[in-house]
């Protein structure tokens, strides 16, 4: 009898509904509203930090990104050039602008990492001068942004005499060849007088590579020989070339 | 018959559905204000966040200037590098630029068409210039962009290439 006089106060009474109520309001806006609002903003402030690595990442990619480029012309006639880009870093490398001087060249050249490539001979006819002389200043745009002057800038191009070089002492040599297959080059540049080896390097062509461009930094003026051997074979030796501040670089063409 | 007529009772029932009306009329009128509240707040979030991930994935550099000096006119070429050619979410973004150009600490021209230059494009913008220039000049040139991200180049006037 007891129980039952309970059991029916306990459900008559309306004491305490609000509460209820008020508490499955609460917890509805929470499960509903709040705690699904915290999630997004979660998930959007990864999204925020992703973004921020995923720029660092590139950023770093394109601080590591090296590579020295060499521009050479063929021959000391000729009125176009080739771009070479040795890779130094260990990830490929995409140029897709050259300029000389004011003009833009769009190309695409692949280097991959720690390699080399070298582009199509870049015709300067349009900016080369019938008569007088014009000096030549070369860089690549890379496409993460990068933007490298070749290291043998400037060129000087006279009409009447044709290529030349300024700047540091060196000599610069250019090997092309005019097959395909697997060839082994020794570039040895030695001071006359002393003896003094100041390289001794050797060079692996393969596949159909056409062309390779080595610039040799000299210590000083004097007279240095230059002897270039393919496959064991010597392809050019030249015992007399002197550098001095006046004529400081010298071209080496090797043409197999 | 007597059922129907007899309304003893009725009035707790009726209080009760009334109360329980008005407690859930307001409950979902709270449930509904937070929410709309919630979802406004959010999209508001991210459209914030966009935008601040918007501007730290535009990239862009100055790529090469030149001078004109018949006609007194500055060249820079501008590359949007954004997208940086490899398969990233966030940089495949369009900017918009204006260029200034400042010698000896003053304004000497500027091009503020917000020219448009799409990922991975690049565009030459002239420049007119209040004076004229001659060869050993030092200008600093100030790209800024729309989402207020900026680049310094200085340029040094050459002789002529000839």
């Amino acid at each position: 009898m007891f129980t039952r006089r309970m059991l029916f106060r306990r459900l008559g009474s309306k004491a305490g509904m609000s509460t209820v109520f008020g508490m499955l309001i609460f917890i509805g806006v929470l499960f509903t509203c709040v705690i699904p609002l915290f999630l997004y903003v979660n998930q959007v402030n990864s999204y925020y930090d992703q973004a921020v690595i995923e720029m660092r990442h590139i950023d770093e990619d394109k601080q590591r990104e090296m590579i020295d480029v060499y521009a050479y012309p063929y021959n000391t006639t000729s009125k176009a050039i080739y771009v070479y880009v040795k890779n130094q870093c260990p990830f490929s490398v995409d140029v897709i602008r050259i300029w000389v001087n004011d003009h833009c060249y769009n190309y695409t050249l692949k280097v991959p990492g720690l390699g080399w490539n070298v582009t199509e001979a870049v015709d300067l006819t349009g900016i080369l001068p019938p008569e007088g002389n014009i000096t030549i200043d070369t860089k690549v745009t890379t496409r993460r942004g990068n933007i490298v002057s070749s290291l043998v800038n400037p060129l000087y191009y006279s009409a009447a005499v044709g290529w030349s070089s300024s700047g540091t002492l060196s000599i610069n040599v250019v090997i092309n060849r005019d097959h395909q297959g697997t060839d082994t080059f020794n570039i040895k540049i030695t001071k006359i007088g002393t003896g003094e080896v100041i390289c001794d390097e050797d060079v692996r062509l393969i596949g159909n590579t056409k062309s390779y461009v080595k610039r040799v930094c000299l210590p000083q003026t004097g007279t240095y020989s230059a002897i270039v051997k393919c496959n064991g074979f010597s392809v050019y030796e030249k015992i007399d070339i002197q550098i001095s501040f006046g004529a400081p670089c010298y071209w080496v063409y090797v043409s197999v | 018959m007597k059922l129907f007529t007899n309304r003893k009772g009725l009035t707790p029932v009726v209080a009760t559905v009334i109360l329980c009306g008005v407690v859930l009329t307001i409950g979902i009128s709270v449930w509904s204000f937070t929410y709309n509240i919630s979802s406004v707040l959010g999209d508001d979030y991210y459209e914030g966040v966009q935008k601040r991930i918007d501007v730290i994935c535009e990239r862009f550099t100055i790529e090469h200037i030149s001078y004109n000096s018949r006609i007194n006119e500055l060249y820079v070429w501008i590359f949007n590098y954004g997208n940086a050619g490899i398969d990233v979410m966030y940089g495949n973004l369009n900017i918009n630029v204006d260029v200034y150009v400042f010698k000896d600490g003053e304004r000497i021209g500027s091009n503020t068409a917000s020219t448009l230059i799409s990922c991975g494009g690049f565009i030459r913008i002239f420049v007119s210039l209040s004076t004229s220039l001659s060869p050993g000049n030092e200008l600093v040139v100030e790209v800024i962009s729309r989402r207020e991200n900026v680049v310094y180049q200085t340029y040094v006037v050459p002789s002529a290439w000839l």
